[in-house]
């Protein structure tokens, strides 16, 4: 066997492309033939979202109290229907429906008076009723506004 | 499945929160409407402005109030405000209230509240003025 000197050994490294490189299928079929040499683990598969049995009927029970719960909602929270001209009005000036003030349907004065005032201040949006020179049995002094 | 019932009131239970968040309040006040120029109008602010520009009285003081959830828990409330009995009944869209003093009744109306729309019913006789009972929802 030839032995080369140090300085050799120096040249002979610094040569480009002394060591020869593989290519893929030579290298991928290396690897395979490693790996089968070691005890592999099987592949773990991953999770996949699903929905037993149980789940969905929980689920579906909840969609149908959610809906209920707002449908009774509406239901009872809902005015009386509207005639189709009120509801046309309503929709072309809705401004006008969020201005609605509170108002009196009827009143029934039991003791004496002289009149009844009903004011709407549209400005600032409230309604007064003033009955004028109510007299209760212990109070006949009443006196106008 | 414990779990699960659980779980589902739990989402129920969140979805209907707003439904109670929104619950609706009905507040009434028994004003004294007077000319001394002492009364001050704490617990008016929201609603003197309206007195002042409709009627003839300068000042305003709040004598007593109270609050009740709507709707009311039981078919009659009563409350008792000065020397005032108000009853109660019904829907806020279609209010029945009736007004004693003492045993006798006073009037009796029925009113339509709108949600921050106060409701003024004034012209009742008081110690030294008029008294005036305000209806608000929100």
């Amino acid at each position: 066997m030839k032995k080369l000197s140090t300085e050799q050994i120096r040249t002979g490294l610094r040569k480009p492309g002394a060591a020869p490189v593989p290519g893929a299928d030579e290298f991928w079929s290396d690897f395979k033939a490693r790996a089968r040499l070691r005890n592999q683990e099987q592949p773990v598969e991953a999770p996949v979202m699903s929905i037993s049995g149980g789940w969905a009927m929980a689920l579906a029970a909840c969609a149908v109290l959610t809906l209920a719960g707002y449908g009774l909602v509406l239901f009872l929270g809902g005015s009386e229907p509207r005639a189709p001209e009120i509801q046309a009005a309503e929709s072309r000036a809705p401004e006008i429906q969020d201005r609605e003030l509170s108002s009196v349907k009827s009143l029934d004065v039991e003791v004496a008076h002289s009149a009844v005032l009903v004011m709407n201040d549209e400005l600032d949006q409230g309604t007064i009723v003033w009955i004028v020179d109510m007299q209760t049995d212990d109070n006949n002094e009443g006196k106008g506004v | 499945m414990t779990a699960r019932i659980f779980m589902v009131a739990l989402l129920v239970g969140f979805l209907a929160m707003p439904c109670f968040a929104a619950e609706e309040q009905l507040s009434i006040r028994l004003v004294e409407a007077t000319s001394d120029e002492k009364a001050d109008a704490e617990g008016l602010k929201d609603i003197v402005a309206i007195l002042k520009k409709n009627l003839a009285y300068s000042n305003y003081r709040l004598l007593a109030s109270c609050t009740i959830a709507l709707p009311f828990a039981d078919e009659i409330e009563t409350r008792v405000l000065g020397d005032y009995t108000v009853k109660l009944s019904g829907p806020r869209d279609n209010l029945s209230v009736s007004i004693f003093r003492g045993n006798k009744r006073a009037l009796k109306t029925t009113i339509s509240l709108q949600v921050d729309k106060p409701f003024m019913l004034g012209g009742l006789p008081g110690q030294t003025g008029k008294l005036i009972l305000v209806f608000l929802v929100n």
